[in-house]
Parts: C-alpha cells; sequence; structure tokens
C-alpha cells in the first residue's frame, strides 16, 4: 500500500513556502517598480530585496527533499 | 487597489521635498536672482528653466512655482485615478478648483485682463487649464456660470442657485461663499461611509471648518460686522465650532472673547500668541497660527496606518506649504524684508 503522508508532508513544505513567497515578491515587487518609477538609482537595492522572501521557498524545496530522502 | 505601489511613488515623491536647511539657505540668500540660481540646484531646475523662458525676477519663481505644484498634484491624482482613493484625493484637489473659480469670479467683478489672471490659476484640481482658459474668456460672471452649466460642471449647482440672490456686482462674494459651502458640505456627504480611510480625510476636512470659521470670525470682529449680516459666513460641519457661540462673539466683538473661545476649541491655538498681539488686535498674526495649525495636522496625517490614505494626503499638505514658503521667501526678497521678518512670515517649517 502506499504511504501518502510522506509526499503530502513534502508537498505542503514546499507548497506553503512557494505560496508565502509569491505573496512577499507581489507586495514587494509592486512596492519597488513604484519606488525605481521615482528613484531609478534604487534598482539594485530593490532586486536585492526582491529576492530575499526566495529564501522561504528554497527552505520549503530543502525540507521537502529531505522529508523525500530521509523519512523511511 | 495596490496601496503598496502608489505608497513608494509618494514617498519617492515625498523625498524630493526640499530640506529645511534648503529653505534656511533661500533666506540667507541676498536678493532674487540669487534665490533663483539656488532653485534650478534643486528639483525646481526643470520649472524655474522653462518659466525663466517667458518671465524674469519674482514672475519668474511664481510661475516655476505654479507649474510645479500642478506637475506635482496630477500626478499624484493620475497614480489613484480610476483605483479606490481617487475620490479622496479629487475632494483635496477640489479645494484649487474653487480658488480657481473665485480668482475667475472677482476678475469678472473687477473687469481685470484675462492674460492677467491667467498666470494667477492653478490648474491642479478637475478644472484643467483648457477649461480655466475658457470660462477666464468670459465677460462677465454670468457667462462664467452659464459656460460651467452647459459643460454640466459641478460647481454650477452652487452658483446658479445663489446668482438669483444677486442684485450687483458688490455681492459676488456671495457666490463665493456659496462655492465654499458647497465644497465643504459635498466633501463631508461623500465621506459619509464608515471607513478608515474616510475617517483620516473626515477629520482634516472637519479641523479645516473650523480652522475656516474661526478665521472667518477673526476678520468679522476686527471689521464689527453684525450677526445678521455674518450668518451665512458660518459653515457647518466643523468638530468644535458652533453657529450659537459663533454668533454670540460677534455680538459682542471683543478680541479677548474670541481669543478665549478658540483656546477652548481643543485645538490648543494661540497658546504662544503675544499679549502685544492680541492688544493690537493684529488678525494676521492669528491667521497665520491657524495656517501653521492646520498644515502640521495635514502633514500628521503621514503618522496614521502606512499604507493608508494618510501618506497622499501628509504629501499634498507638504507641497503645498513647501510652494507657500518659498513664494513667501520670494516675495520678501522682492519687497526687501529682512531674514527675521522672512522666518516669522514662514508657514511651517
Amino acid at each position: 500500500m502506499v504511504d501518502w503522508a510522506i509526499p503530502i508532508g513534502a508537498s505542503i513544505a514546499f507548497g506553503l513556502g512557494a505560496l508565502g513567497t509569491g505573496f512577499a515578491q507581489a507586495r514587494i515587487g509592486s512596492a519597488g517598480a513604484g519606488t525605481i518609477a521615482e528613484k531609478p538609482e534604487t534598482s539594485g537595492l530593490i532586486i536585492v530585496l526582491e529576492a530575499i522572501p526566495e529564501t522561504m521557498v528554497i527552505l520549503g524545496f530543502v525540507v521537502a527533499a529531505m522529508i523525500i530522502i530521509m523519512v523511511k | 487597489m495596490d496601496r503598496g505601489y502608489v505608497n513608494a511613488r509618494v514617498r519617492g515623491m515625498r523625498s524630493r521635498i526640499v530640506s529645511n536647511d534648503f529653505i534656511i539657505r533661500l533666506i540667507d540668500d541676498p536678493d532674487i536672482e540669487s534665490l533663483i540660481d539656488d532653485l534650478e540646484l534643486s528639483y525646481f531646475r526643470e520649472d524655474i528653466e522653462r518659466s525663466s523662458l517667458l518671465y524674469s525676477g519674482i514672475n519668474c519663481v511664481e510661475q516655476a512655482l505654479r507649474r510645479n505644484i500642478t506637475r506635482n498634484f496630477q500626478k499624484l491624482f493620475s497614480l489613484v485615478e480610476g483605483k479606490e482613493w481617487e475620490s479622496l484625493i479629487e475632494i483635496f484637489l477640489s479645494k484649487w478648483d474653487i480658488a480657481n473659480l473665485k480668482t475667475i469670479i472677482r476678475s469678472k467683478k473687477i473687469h481685470a485682463r484675462p492674460d492677467e489672471v491667467l498666470e494667477c490659476l492653478v490648474p491642479a484640481g478637475s478644472l484643467d487649464e483648457a477649461t480655466l482658459i475658457e470660462l477666464n474668456r468670459e465677460p462677465d460672471v454670468r457667462s462664467v456660470i452659464n459656460l460651467l452649466a452647459t459643460w454640466r460642471i459641478k460647481y454650477a449647482i452652487p452658483l446658479t442657485r445663489t446668482m438669483k440672490d444677486i442684485k450687483d456686482s458688490t455681492q459676488t462674494f456671495l457666490l463665493e461663499y456659496a462655492l465654499d459651502h458647497y465644497y465643504y458640505d459635498r466633501a463631508l456627504s461623500l465621506l459619509s461611509k464608515e471607513t478608515y480611510d474616510n475617517s483620516i480625510l473626515r477629520d482634516l476636512i472637519k479641523t479645516e471648518i473650523d480652522l475656516v470659521n474661526l478665521k472667518s470670525l477673526l476678520i468679522l470682529a476686527r471689521d464689527k460686522i453684525s450677526p445678521a449680516d455674518a450668518e451665512h459666513i458660518y459653515i457647518e460641519g466643523g468638530n468644535q465650532t458652533k453657529r450659537i457661540e459663533f454668533l454670540r462673539i460677534l455680538e459682542n466683538n471683543l478680541i479677548d472673547d474670541l481669543v478665549e473661545y478658540c483656546k477652548k476649541t481643543g485645538y490648543g491655538l494661540f497658546q504662544d500668541i503675544s499679549r502685544d498681539s492680541i492688544l493690537l488686535s493684529r488678525v494676521s498674526a492669528f491667521e497665520r497660527e491657524i495656517d501653521r495649525f492646520l498644515v502640521k495636522k495635514g502633514v500628521s496625517c503621514a503618522y496614521n496606518d502606512p499604507l493608508s490614505i494618510g501618506l497622499p494626503l501628509s504629501y499634498l499638505w507638504e507641497k503645498f506649504n513647501e510652494v507657500t514658503n518659498i513664494r513667501i521667501i520670494a516675495w520678501c526678497k522682492e519687497t526687501g524684508l529682512t531674514d527675521e521678518q522672512v522666518r516669522e512670515e514662514l508657514v511651517y517649517v
């Protein structure tokens, strides 16, 4: 019989991380676009700020991978 | 609505408002030409360069500031156009429509030249430059109102209603009061819905009504106007001022009563006014204090929820204050006032 707990756990870890990242990047992206429109010299900083929430989905991916590989 | 985008744009625009140090540098300038040179080094460069093609001296500064405030206010309006904040910003910018219409009405009364009047108009509200040019071309007040009615512009409603009561050109001030009443009534009715953003602007408008009433009271008391003549000047809807009190003070016409009444309004006004000003009944000192209070109140809107309408409203007040202060400095330089006198005249730094 297939054990669904492992793929469900992995997908929750990855999915919630991705949703959180998407939400945060949408907010930062629109505010960042506004900032760059007024002050183009801030574009470097805005790109860095836009990338910060990526860590959440990367962590989610790592946790999901760990669940799949390590949980037996 | 994406508040983050608008918020970021407004913060960017706000960061370009000149600093207090820059204002002090302008005060220290020896004459109007060096003031223009300094303005060219700031965000006003583009406006100064354009207006210097047609004007020089104080007129150059006036036209550059007019262009700058119009450009910035219209830019902010374009950011919220078609979104939930549109009506709120439109309410605020309608002030300039009212001011422009009052200018045109007054100019018709004194038969001023249309080209001179055009330089005094600030098309920052819903009436754009083309509309104002056409209105300004009309020969008299009645034609201006007819044109507004033909174009179905909302300001025709109070003007048409009041025009019936006007017997000769000396009574055109009634039209100005009608515009003021219409502006505040309309603003309060549009803001009647209970939302956080509405409450910020409603509080500001109600405070403004109180302060306009207090300013009217000062002028009416100084000119010894009877309560019967002054009744239609009082504007309903304020937080603190009451019609009965307003008329009672006018009956006695005592400046001390008036100052005491203002102190009791809860705004903490006139705490720093010198006894000399009260004794000399210097209305200008009181008016300046009221203007300062209103600007401070408007600017402090930014301290509400950072993603609310407070920030755009605060920006509009800051921009208005910046342009007013630079105008005051420019006129003081033109008329040769000392630096100390200039500092006294400034609205809020």
